[in-house]
């Protein structure tokens, strides 16, 4: 009886209780009602914002959509099927993940002035987050065309189903918005809380700027643009001493060289171009917008650099799933500097002679050339003893992985990455724009402007002897037409493998004239490529017109 | 199976084991007087010669010299001095006398048969044998009742018809009734059994029938038990003899077949992950439907019902309808299972069971071998324009096997897999009792993965007290303790990195070293991956869990008909998981005999998780019962609250000095390699409680209208305060007919009742914990100063208004019993389902919600009509007993609303829209193949730049491009047709059962490794041979040319498969072993047993044929598994 009494007891009480305790609230979230109070707040939300930045090596795969790379893989990316020109709605280019950040942007700006925060920084925050929104609706822009173009947060996420913008529309949102806020913005950061590197600067804003001003052929801002990012103290990367590493490939068998003084800018122009990209040379006065990347000794860990595992070969423990096509090795300059004229594909594939000995012929094709052939891509028979001594890459076909084309990224592969085989995991930061791009953007846009002049060629030369090259032949290329062909081909070789090229045969229109049909080494047919007009622009996913009746006008415009 | 009142006993388990407790002279006898046969005796003289024998034993002597049968009631016998005696060669009655000289008892000689009987007080020892049956007016009555298999029944009831004079019978069946008139009509009765009419006499051998739907049947239904004929509702019991002795790996699994309208996935899975999954009546809403599951009161995870062992099961319930289920109101819209587990009673019982088993897989990945996959590979090259992979060396080097170590022909699935691993289950329990009764059970089932080194033990502690501490209280515990877990040595492998394994990549060497050529070329990338060695050499894992489940409960009766009850339960859950990432030597290549660096694990890890879940419930009801004249009422009020919490923690770190280390302290402390900066430690915490009141009423009129109401109001944690609550009522009302007069002369029908019911149910299962929470997101979002940033970004759009799913059911049933064996349950629902919850599906892209963060909505409603046959005969010819049994189930389901619009935007594989059902394929048709050019030069554009081979997708509008707009509805992915069909014959000790399930009309998408050629870089499947090539240019080839590329992977019927079966589930073949082997060995019984699980199956689809088509993967994955085993029970 007291037991049963003792029982029920227990149960009533309990049951009396109960009204208060059915409020639960989440531990692991912070509640909207009452966030948006203090400046700490309001940086972490920014933090969420640059998650944007995140990952910008996947920009990789733009030049697999275009003609200097092959993925051989379709389930990684969307590259292999938009260069096959196997393009429809199914396939996704990165509209829904944008408007993730979009969504995120709009509740920053609409909800930072509730904070207590220093005034300045709010200021500052404000711009970083604008100019992100920008940047963003930019790509948004420049994959798909019209789009959406939502700039206020919403309360009922069915509002956003609204019709797109024509492109120019949304670009001019881009640039305006970009212009309103740059002068909030610093021109570096010390680091710490709330100054961290990586975020965005004064020079950051216009190099966005001037992308975005060249590829829609607003020449003159573009060149005002650069040149406020040219007088902002940024600089290429020069090694001005060589390490025994430097020189451990011996490419005297390859290059003539003149004197010790045309071996030592050769061997100098080779590790500065090439060690920009790796780990030890993060941060330098080149970069101007990076996506940072550390390593976490753990494969598939979500901040780490996945070129180490996308770009090396199965011997290097990678995939080899983005690899360069001969249209890029054949537009490396000769060692002068003057455009290389390739042997046909048939008498290539007989020099090369698969799965037997190269013809020592073969060679020749590697013989004096650009730097930066050296330093970007591996061919069968380089060397990479810094990679590992003894190291040459061979190449017998495909198969197991294997490159599909004959060639191997070698640019943004560092050595100390490769060490071990945790796939994704290298360090190194990716750009996003370095100056290198402002320099040849300032020299097309002003070309286009004014034709040739000694500022574009000092651009060029610039870049050009960062890599152990000779300046431009003034003489020659004398005229807005001979130095545009000098630009675009300095800009295909500089910034093969950032994703720049996408853009570029696409606003220079030659997409039809580039999108051929790759062969390998061996003149087979790496992939069978076909291009139509509507490839320009991307087409909206099936999954955003299945929700946005106002797209379905602008995708049947569009071709699709 | 049915619930008999536990102070009796239940056929097949417990009766036979007291039955069996008599000792073994007795049995003899009592064998012996069944076999009476009066004819064949002639009277000999007995000659005996004991000293102090026991009176058994002495009449034992006697039978054997007399050929007379000998019967007693053995309480009787237990009375009986020790008999002294030397007679030679006298009279039977001379030696009879002689024995019962000064014995308490006496005797009387009827029929052949010497019958011992209590010494009247008055009378002196017989002196005098009576050579023929008195014919008095008034008799003594003796008998036995035996059940269907011949053996006696004890504590059966035994009454004089229209008088108060009655007895029971004994443990053998036994009974006398003494001084009885010699027309009186004895009323023989016993739950489960039909009740008999015989005429008095003087010795009686009764034989009574079982009754599956006995009047007596007791069923298990929401917090207490009720009469089955008094049932107004749609309840299923489960017959539990079907769900013992199997070699299943869940209780859930053992279900499969036994319930119509109850739906069993057995997913394949590895050790712990393959316990099934339980749908009841269809799919109500568009997310998830489990039902919920109540274990002796207590609501209780999928998790912890699957894991109790059938033989602990008493009783299994399932409440389909509003009117059975209402009352656990909101989560008891996709069906109830109540389960009861056994309590003990009378003597100590001791059994065992145990059986060890054979898994072997049902079905394994069919892929080629190497040359095979060499040829297709060459193909798919040569299909893209380009060159052959391999050439005519390198063919015939894989053909002939001539350097196995260039050019293998590796097959994985063999390396990785055992062929067949153990299974095994030891189960004992005690159980007894009288005023506190007992039931305790110990099990150890114990199951070895088909990878080596992983063998999964579970452990389980069952122990159910009751007390009744006086007229008035009584209290109870179930307490409930299950471990299972495993120690692996091995590294658990993703079998993903199996199926991407080819067979022209060498697992290991002919020197001993790991594999590290494929076709013919050094290969770092996958010698990294290599799954055996990774297995092997990769690290190790172990996993616990610790299940308790426990209630204390109490029922106070103040006066008869109150009771009072409360119950307090505590559920937890500890799950622990260890795993150690060792770092492993590169492997050394083969040709070059040097190094692969990056095949090197270079920082070994630790990674330890840990669970905890807890569950509380206290629970306080009232129930009052009376009869006034023909009005039977009951009334049962409650209130219970729950709450649940779940917290979890992971921590890792890395660079342990070795190996072998196995705590977290021993890694490094260098920032990168702990908690610090590499995101190593994760954790969360998620609490919800439920508040409720419930109250039932009951209404009978003379057992023949029945009329039941029932309400409940539930208050959810997960709702936003003021949309917490909502009532759920429900009422039905029965009929039997079977008891009006009009019936009473219809022999054929023996039961009718027409059951009638509607109520309101909610459903909560698809909400989250705190989905009407507006919250933010916190954690890294991206690396700034060159390490992870905190920041915070919007998350899951919360829904404040979020509020129930609420499901209405209507519900009519006919119960039958026909021709005294022929038992039909026919129910036929109609159940809407409105205000669904679901992530909205119809969120532009544009608002940039995520994966996971459309916000929860109410939107819709879904329709379910449909219905459910069983039907059950029993049948006997001589000694041959058999039972038939049927179950199907159709289901007619379709969206009725979806707010308004026409359809939801496609999701994944589906849409749903008006007027189709729920699980509906939405994608191109696929018309075949592209015979050639001019096919696909008259056909519409498709974006694939399609060659002759290619999948040819259907234009469905005409326009000449094929777009969104050609996307249709291919079918369905839920089994809406499902039937069972169940065997069991007997036969003298022998007994077979089968146990067949069958869905049809069902699809299932199958794409990845699953059916597409070189998917993610893996090997091809045999089924693929049958391709479309240049000679075999046949439109409707089993799979398009073959390409390395996705050309044919855009989402088309074309890769949905016929997900159809009919499977034999289980095959039982037992004997038991005659009752006079065991006496020898003093065992009260045993039964030996061979049984298989999942032997046969016939299956829709006939062009992949190696997929599991009830549990299809896209990826690959475990297998599932067929088992063959042999078992016994003992009894003790």
């Amino acid at each position: 009886m007291k037991k049963f009494i003792y029982i029920s007891l227990i149960a009533f009480v309990v049951l009396g209780g109960c009204k208060k305790s059915i409020d639960f609230v989440p531990q692991d979230k912070l509640s909207a009602g009452t966030f948006w109070k203090t400046q700490n707040d309001v940086q972490l939300a920014l933090n969420g914002c640059y998650g944007y930045l995140a990952n910008a090596f996947n920009y990789a795969y733009d030049d697999g959509a275009a003609d200097n790379a092959y993925c051989q893989y379709p389930w990684e990316s969307n590259a292999t099927l938009v260069s096959a020109g196997s393009i429809d709605a199914t396939l996704d280019a990165g509209y829904n993940g944008r408007y993730t950040f979009i969504r995120r942007y709009n509740y920053f700006l609409d909800n930072v002035g509730k904070a207590t925060m220093d005034e300045t920084v709010r200021k500052r925050f404000i711009a970083e987050v604008r100019v992100l929104r920008a940047f963003t609706y930019y790509e948004l822009a420049h994959y798909f065309g019209p789009v959406p173009l939502l700039k206020a947060s919403y309360t009922n996420p069915e509002e956003t189903a609204v019709a797109p913008t024509p492109a120019a529309g949304v670009i001019q949102f881009a640039i305006d918005e970009i212009k309103a806020v740059e002068a909030d913005l610093p021109a570096s950061y010390a680091g710490g809380t709330g100054n961290q590197t990586g975020r965005i600067t004064n020079g950051a804003a216009w190099a966005i700027l001037t992308r975005i001003q060249l590829e829609y052929g607003k020449y003159n801002d573009a060149v005002a643009s650069a040149q406020k990012v040219m007088a902002a103290g940024y600089q290429l990367f020069r090694k001005t001493a060589l390490t025994a590493n430097d020189t451990k490939d011996d490419y005297s068998t390859l290059v003539n060289f003149a004197d010790d003084a045309a071996k030592q800018k050769f061997y100098k122009g080779l590790a500065s171009y090439q060690q920009q990209f790796w780990t030890a040379n993060e941060g330098s006065k080149e970069a101007i917008l990076v996506s940072q990347n550390i390593q976490e000794n753990q494969s598939y860990a979500p901040y780490g650099n996945g070129l180490r595992t996308l770009l090396a070969t199965p011997n290097m423990g990678g995939w080899a799933s983005i690899t360069p096509i001969q249209a890029l090795v054949d537009a490396y300059w000769k060692g002068d500097g003057t455009a290389f004229t390739p042997p046909t594909p048939e008498q290539r594939a007989i020099d090369f002679n698969i799965k037997k000995t190269p013809s020592a012929n073969y060679i020749n094709e590697f013989k004096n050339r650009d730097t930066r052939l050296y330093a970007s891509i591996l061919f069968p028979g380089a060397t990479w003893n810094e990679y590992k001594d003894g190291y040459v890459f061979t190449w017998s076909g495909p198969g197991g992985g294997e490159s599909y084309t004959g060639y191997t990224f070698k640019k943004y592969l560092d050595p100390a990455s490769l060490v071990s085989g945790l796939e994704f995991d290298a360090p190194q930061d990716y750009s996003i724009i370095r100056y290198a791009e402002i320099l040849l953007a300032f020299a097309e846009a002003k070309n286009e402007v004014s034709g040739p002049d000694a500022t574009i060629f000092a651009a060029i030369n610039d870049v050009r002897d960062r890599a152990g090259m000779p300046p431009v032949d003034q003489t020659v290329n004398n005229t807005k037409e001979k130095l545009r062909e000098v630009i675009r081909n300095e800009r295909r070789i500089e910034l093969a493998g950032e994703g720049q090229r996408y853009f570029d045969i696409r606003r220079w229109n030659i997409a039809a004239n580039v999108m051929k049909t790759p062969k390998d080494i061996a003149n087979v047919i790496v992939q069978d490529r076909i291009w139509q007009t509507k490839f320009m622009l991307m087409p909206y996913p099936q999954a955003a017109l299945d929700r946005n009746a106002n797209l379905k006008a602008e995708q049947s415009a569009k071709g699709y | 199976m049915k619930i008999y009142d536990f102070n009796l006993y239940r056929p097949g388990s417990i009766k036979h084991k007291i039955l069996l407790s008599m000792k073994l002279t007795i049995l003899f006898l009592f064998v012996a007087f069944l076999h009476v046969n009066a004819s064949s005796f002639a009277q000999k003289n007995i000659t005996l010669n004991e000293k102090n024998a026991s009176l058994q034993k002495v009449l034992k002597a006697i039978k054997s010299q007399s050929g007379f049968n000998v019967f007693f009631i053995q309480s009787d016998l237990k009375k009986s001095k020790a008999v002294s005696i030397d007679v030679k060669d006298v009279s039977l009655a001379e030696a009879l006398n002689q024995c019962f000289k000064d014995q308490p008892l006496t005797y009387s000689i009827q029929a052949n048969t010497i019958v011992v009987k209590e010494r009247p007080a008055n009378v002196a020892p017989a002196n005098k044998i009576e050579q023929e049956t008195p014919v008095n007016k008034v008799i003594d009555v003796i008998g036995t009742i035996l059940d269907e298999i011949g053996k006696g029944i004890p504590g059966a009831s035994i009454k004089v018809k229209g008088k108060e004079q009655g007895t029971i019978s004994d443990e053998n069946g036994n009974f006398k009734l003494t001084s009885v008139t010699d027309d009186a009509i004895l009323v023989i009765s016993y739950l489960g059994y039909q009740s008999k009419e015989v005429k008095a006499a003087a010795s009686l051998k009764i034989t009574l029938v079982p009754q599956s739907n006995d009047l007596n049947e007791v069923v298990v239904v929401a917090y207490g038990t009720q009469k089955k004929v008094n049932l107004s509702g749609a309840v299923n019991t489960v017959n539990t003899k079907t769900l013992v002795n199997r070699p299943v790996t869940s209780l859930t699994n053992a279900l499969q077949g036994a319930v119509p309208g109850v739906a069993i996935k057995s997913a394949p899975g590895d050790l712990g992950a393959d316990l099934g999954t339980i749908n009841v009546r269809g799919r109500a809403n568009l997310g998830s439907s489990s039902p919920l599951f109540v274990v002796d009161g207590v609501v209780v995870t999928q998790g912890d019902f699957a894991r109790i062992n059938p033989n602990d099961v008493a009783a299994i319930s399932v409440l389909k309808d509003a009117s059975a289920s209402s009352i656990y109101g909101a989560r008891a819209a996709n069906g109830v299972i109540l389960v009861t587990t056994k309590r003990g009673n009378g003597a100590p019982v001791i059994s065992y069971n145990a059986y060890y088993g054979r898994q072997s897989a049902t079905y394994l990945p069919d892929y080629t071998n190497g040359y095979d996959y060499a040829i297709l590979r060459n193909e798919a090259e040569t299909n893209a324009g380009r060159t052959p992979l391999y050439d005519a060396t390198a063919l015939d080097a894989i053909r002939s096997q001539s350097k196995p170590d260039l050019y293998p022909n590796t097959d994985w699935y063999s390396l990785i897999l055992r062929k067949t691993a153990p299974m095994m289950e030891h189960q004992v329990s005690i159980s007894g009792g009288d005023k506190t009764k007992y039931y305790l059970s110990g099990t150890y089932f114990g199951q070895n993965s088909l990878i080596p080194g992983k063998d999964l033990k579970r452990y389980s502690l069952r122990a159910n007290t009751e007390t009744q501490v006086s007229d008035k209280f009584k209290i109870g515990s179930n307490l409930s303790f299950i471990r299972d877990g495993y120690n692996n040595d091995n590294l658990e492998i993703g079998f993903t990195g199996v199926g991407r394994s080819i067979p022209l990549s060498v697992a290991q060497q002919s020197n001993g070293q790991w594999g590290s050529v494929t076709a013919g070329k050094e290969n770092a990338t996958i010698a990294g991956q290599n799954p055996l060695r990774l297995l092997q050499d990769g690290g190790r894992t172990n996993y616990n869990t610790n299940r308790f489940v426990g209630n204390l409960n109490g029922t106070y009766t103040p006066v008869k008909g109150l009771d009072i009850s409360g119950l307090f339960s505590y559920n937890s859950l500890n799950y622990f998981n260890s795993s150690f990432i060792n770092t492993i030597d590169p492997v050394t290549g083969f040709i070059t005999q040097k190094p692969l660096t990056s095949t090197a694990v270079l920082t070994n890890q630790l990674t330890e998780r840990w669970e905890s879940s807890q569950n509380l419930l206290a629970q306080a009801t009232a129930g009052y019962e009376k009869n006034i004249e023909k009005h039977y009422f009951k009334i049962l009020a409650g209130a219970s609250y729950e709450k649940a919490q779940n917290r979890t923690l992971i921590v890792t770190r890395k660079g342990f000095p070795n190996n072998d280390l196995n705590a977290i302290e021993g890694g490094s402390t260098f920032p990168a390699n702990t908690t610090v900066n590499n995101n190593g430690a994760n954790g969360g915490v998620g609490e919800s409680a439920l508040a409720s009141v419930f109250a039932r009423l009951n209404y009978a009129y003379a057992d023949k209208y029945l009329f039941e109401a029932s309400a409940r109001n539930d208050a959810s944690s997960r709702f936003a305060p003021g949309h917490r609550a909502a009532w759920y009522p429900s009422a039905s009302v029965a009929w039997r007919i079977s008891q009006e007069d009009f019936m009473k002369n219809l022999t054929v029908v023996n039961e009718l009742k027409l059951r009638l019911s509607a109520g309101k149910l909610g459903n909560i299962n698809n909400v989250g914990n705190y989905d009407f929470y507006d919250g933010l997101n916190v954690g890294t979002t991206v690396i700034l100063d060159e390490s992870k940033q905190d920041g915070v970004s919007p998350g899951k759009l919360a829904n404040p208004l979020l509020s129930w799913e609420k499901l209405t059911t209507y519900n009519a049933g006919l119960d039958a019993t026909l021709f005294k064996s022929l038992t039909l349950q026919l129910d036929v629902f109609s159940r809407i389902t409105k205000d669904i919850l679901l992530p909205n599906p119809n969120i532009p892209a544009e608002a940039g919600l995520g994966s996971g963060e459309s916000p929860s909505v109410n939107l819709g409603a879904v329709k379910n009509n449909g219905f459910e046959l069983s039907l059950n005969y029993n049948g006997k010819i001589n000694d041959f007993g058999y039972s038939i049994g049927g179950n199907v189930s159709k289901i007619w389901n379709k969206v009725t609303d979806l707010g308004g619009a026409n359809e939801t935007a496609p999701s994944g594989y589906y849409i749903n829209r008006i007027g189709q059902p729920v699980g509906s394929f939405y994608m191109w048709q696929a018309e075949g193949l592209f015979v050639n050019q001019a096919d696909i030069n008259a056909h519409a554009k498709q974006a694939n730049n399609p060659k002759p081979g290619d999948i040819r997708y259907k234009d469905q509008d005409g326009n000449g491009v094929i777009d969104g707009n050609d996307r249709v509805i291919n079918g369905n992915d839920v089994p809406y047709f499902t039937y069972g069909l169940n065997l069991s014959a007997n036969y003298k000790g022998f007994d077979f059962s089968v146990l067949t399930q069958g869905v049809s009309n069902v699809k299932v998408y199958l794409e990845a490794e699953a059916s597409q050629a070189f998917f993610n870089g893996a090997g091809v499947k045999n089924y693929v041979l049958d391709r479309w090539t240049t000679s075999n240019p046949d439109p409707n080839a089993a799979y398009p040319r073959v390409t390395s590329d996705t050309q044919n992977f855009g989402m088309s019927s074309f890769w949905l498969f016929d997900a159809s079966y009919f499977r034999v589930k289980a095959l039982t073949l037992g004997y038991t072993i005659p009752q006079h082997i065991l006496d020898k060995a003093k065992i009260k019984g045993l039964r030996v047993y061979a049984s298989s699980n999942n032997p046969f199956t016939i299956r829709g689809d006939k062009r992949l044929k190696d997929f599991d088509p009830e549990a299809p993967s896209q990826r690959s994955a475990y297998p599932s598994l067929k088992t063959f085993s042999v078992g016994l029970n003992l009894t003790l």
